[in-house]
């Protein structure tokens, strides 16, 4: 993944890089916002992490900025503002996500990876495999190795995010976000609980585990 | 409208003004015509002293006879102007005179018609008389003016007087009633103001209405106060946002070294783990309580939405259930058929019922019932989480609520404590009564929203 940093904080833009470089990205970064507008415009990258304070032009404008220019990478807000209207202030102006610092680097990785273009994806497909694990969109049904799995509304759309995003890993963050709509913080285990539930029904019965447990970040479904 | 215009304090101080005027006025009125009325018996009393001193200077220069004739041509004109004669000699035999048997009285007297005797000639308006008397050589004189002119000339006064009273009255009540308005209608604007500011538009002002008057200088002294509201709001905001930058940032850089560290043994491992934990754990309460601030200042308001409460707690339910059943609880939702709307945040509301759910699952030992339930009550929508756990006592549930427990005296890993104060805030914003009650047993939490 090409990656733009835009981030006026050294120490940050630096654990960013090295964190994504680890992970085999390629990652420029601007240090202001006039310089990260200039290297946005380029339009190489296919993903920008842009700090909501930047000295020059704040982050908001800037997006606006760049969403006015046609640009269409996907852009994560990185952001020291968590007010109740900031997430709401950032997305409307052309945001594809929200992180509010302080963030795990998993986390990070994690939507960065959910953002970035994917080729391959059609949102027309109606029909989503992983393995022997097959989801028919158009009549609701689930089938592994030919049996018919049932499921209750909510697994469906937990397991159908968990498959559209095979491979990746899917903090808990994001699932409460995708799956149930949660923007907050709950205090008891919900993804635990529903992930356990659907493993129950879709991995135990059979002999390879799809769902995984990434420790530290969250879970990820692959063969 | 009626009862407010009563109660007005324009409308009560003219009314006040305009009794105090009226009771002067008549006051002044009255002794104005009594005092009139005084001046006119005057009169009429000049009138017979003077017509005793002629008829004196009469009989000096003419004699008895001369008196008696001039009495007897008087008396032939007194019929048309009302005046009575009576001479009478030493004995008191009648010697001229349209009148007799008038006592005998010192100075002067006034006499009705039906105790004395006087001729049918008389004007029958005549009935009584002002009369007084002299001795004229062994003779006794007197002479008498009917009052009956004097007096309607002083009941015309009268009746102008009061008809003058009336119309003042009138005007000041009439009167009364306009200022009253006015100030009433000036009055309903700053209220109106004030209310717009509480609802959290904190860039209303009174408008400006020209006049000079006390309710002008409280408006611009409303004003006044409420530009510094609105400046001290907005540098709370601004500070609060500051301190979120500043905290944010360190806590950042905090946990990004902790994450970094490349620990060399399993125990150091797990204290870099714990360390990290704690970091997220204070940035999560304080993420909380900035929220919190923000909704109390009405943050979101302008964003709010119809949205409908059953479909916010059919899918908190689908959330929760699984976790309530794995702890034991059985948890129900009930809600009726037809959609309740309520004007509000969906994302706010939603982690309402939410931290309203969790604290049942987390405060009941197992196995309890848990229930979220929607339903009207009247026109009112309420959201209810009810559970058959320990629930909170009586005199306790207030202090929960208005003291605002910000710190849990039961806090667990990762909650903060902060669950029923952001139910608190959230239901403010909303307008919403948020009540605790006995479930008989266990706690119902009740959220009312205004219709």
């Amino acid at each position: 993944m090409k990656v733009l940093l835009i981030e006026d904080d050294t120490q940050t833009a630096e654990y960013i890089k090295d964190g994504l470089s680890e992970a085999g990205h390629v990652v420029d970064h601007a240090a202001n916002g006039p310089d990260g507008f200039v290297m946005a415009l380029d339009g190489t990258h296919d993903v920008m992490i842009v700090d909501r304070m930047l000295p020059g032009l704040d982050g908001v404008s800037l997006v606006k900025s760049l969403r006015s220019a046609k640009t269409a990478t996907p852009i994560l807000f990185l952001s020291a503002l968590g007010g109740v209207d900031d997430r709401i202030d950032g997305l409307e102006a052309g945001g594809d996500d929200y992180l509010i610092k302080p963030f795990s680097f998993a986390e990070l990785s994690a939507r960065l990876a959910a953002l970035a273009r994917r080729p391959a994806m059609k949102s027309e497909e109606t029909v989503l495999e992983v393995a022997d694990l097959k989801m028919d969109l158009l009549r609701r049904t689930v089938t592994r190795g030919g049996e018919t799995i049932p499921l209750q509304p909510r697994e469906f759309i937990l397991l159908e995010y968990l498959m559209r995003h095979s491979d990746r890993v899917l903090t808990r963050t994001m699932l409460l976000e995708n799956v149930w709509d949660f923007h907050f913080d709950p205090r008891t285990n919900v993804v635990e609980t529903h992930i356990s539930r659907l493993r129950n029904k879709i991995d135990k019965p059979f002999d390879r585990e799809l769902i995984h447990t990434v420790r530290g970040a969250g879970y990820s479904l692959h063969a | 409208m009626r009862n407010q215009l009563f109660q007005s304090t324009g409308f009560r101080l003219s009314l006040r003004y305009a009794l105090l005027y009226s009771v002067l006025t008549a006051a002044v009125l009255l002794a104005a015509y009594l005092f009139a009325r005084g001046e006119l018996r005057e009169w009429v009393e000049d009138d017979v002293r003077a017509e005793l001193a002629e008829l004196r200077a009469l009989t000096e220069s003419q004699g008895r006879d001369g008196l008696i004739r001039e009495i007897d041509l008087e008396v032939w004109v007194a019929s048309r102007n009302s005046q009575i004669y009576q001479l009478t000699d030493a004995s008191g035999v009648s010697l001229a005179g349209n009148a007799r048997a008038i006592p005998v009285f010192r100075k002067r007297l006034i006499v009705s018609r039906d105790t004395i005797e006087v001729d049918n000639s008389l004007d029958s308006d005549a009935t009584e008389f002002i009369v007084r008397d002299t001795l004229i050589g062994g003779m006794r004189l007197v002479v008498g003016k009917s009052l009956h002119l004097m007096k309607e000339a002083s009941d015309i006064l009268a009746e102008v007087m009061a008809a003058g009273l009336a119309l003042l009255l009138i005007t000041g009540l009439g009167f009364g009633v306009l200022v009253g308005r006015r100030t009433e209608r000036r009055i309903s604007t700053i209220r109106a103001t004030l209310t717009k500011v509480a609802d959290g538009d904190l860039a209303n002002r009174v408008p400006d209405d020209l006049k000079k008057d006390d309710l002008a200088r409280v408006s611009v002294s409303i004003n006044e106060t409420l530009g510094r509201l609105e400046a001290l709001i907005e540098s709370q905001h601004q500070i609060s946002a500051d301190i979120a930058h500043d905290l944010r940032t360190p806590i950042q850089r905090l946990r990004q070294r902790l994450e970094r560290a490349r620990p060399e043994d399993e125990k150091t491992a797990l204290i870099i783990e714990e360390s990290i934990a704690d970091a997220d754990a204070i940035t999560a309460t304080f993420q909380a309580l900035l929220r919190i601030a923000q909704i109390e200042g009405g943050a979101r308001r302008e964003r709010f939405q119809s949205v409908d409460l059953i479909e916010i707690c059919q899918s908190v339910a689908s959330a929760f259930e699984a976790v309530a059943e794995d702890e034991g609880h059985s948890f129900s939702c009930d809600v009726p058929g037809a959609p309740v709307p309520v004007f509000g945040d969906r994302e706010l509301l939603t982690q309402l019922a939410a931290n309203l759910v969790e604290n049942a699952i987390r405060h009941c030992p197992h196995p309890a019932a848990i229930v979220l339930r929607v339903f009207m009550d009247d026109d009112v929508p309420c959201l209810e989480v009810a559970d058959t756990g320990p629930g909170i006592p009586a005199d306790e549930r207030e202090r929960v609520l208005r003291r605002l427990y910000r710190l849990e005296k039961s806090r667990t890993t990762s909650g903060n404590g902060l669950g029923l104060s952001m139910v608190k805030a959230i239901a403010d914003l909303h307008g919403a009564k948020l009540g605790l009650g006995d479930n008989e047993p266990g706690l119902s939490v009740t959220v009312a929203f205004s219709s």
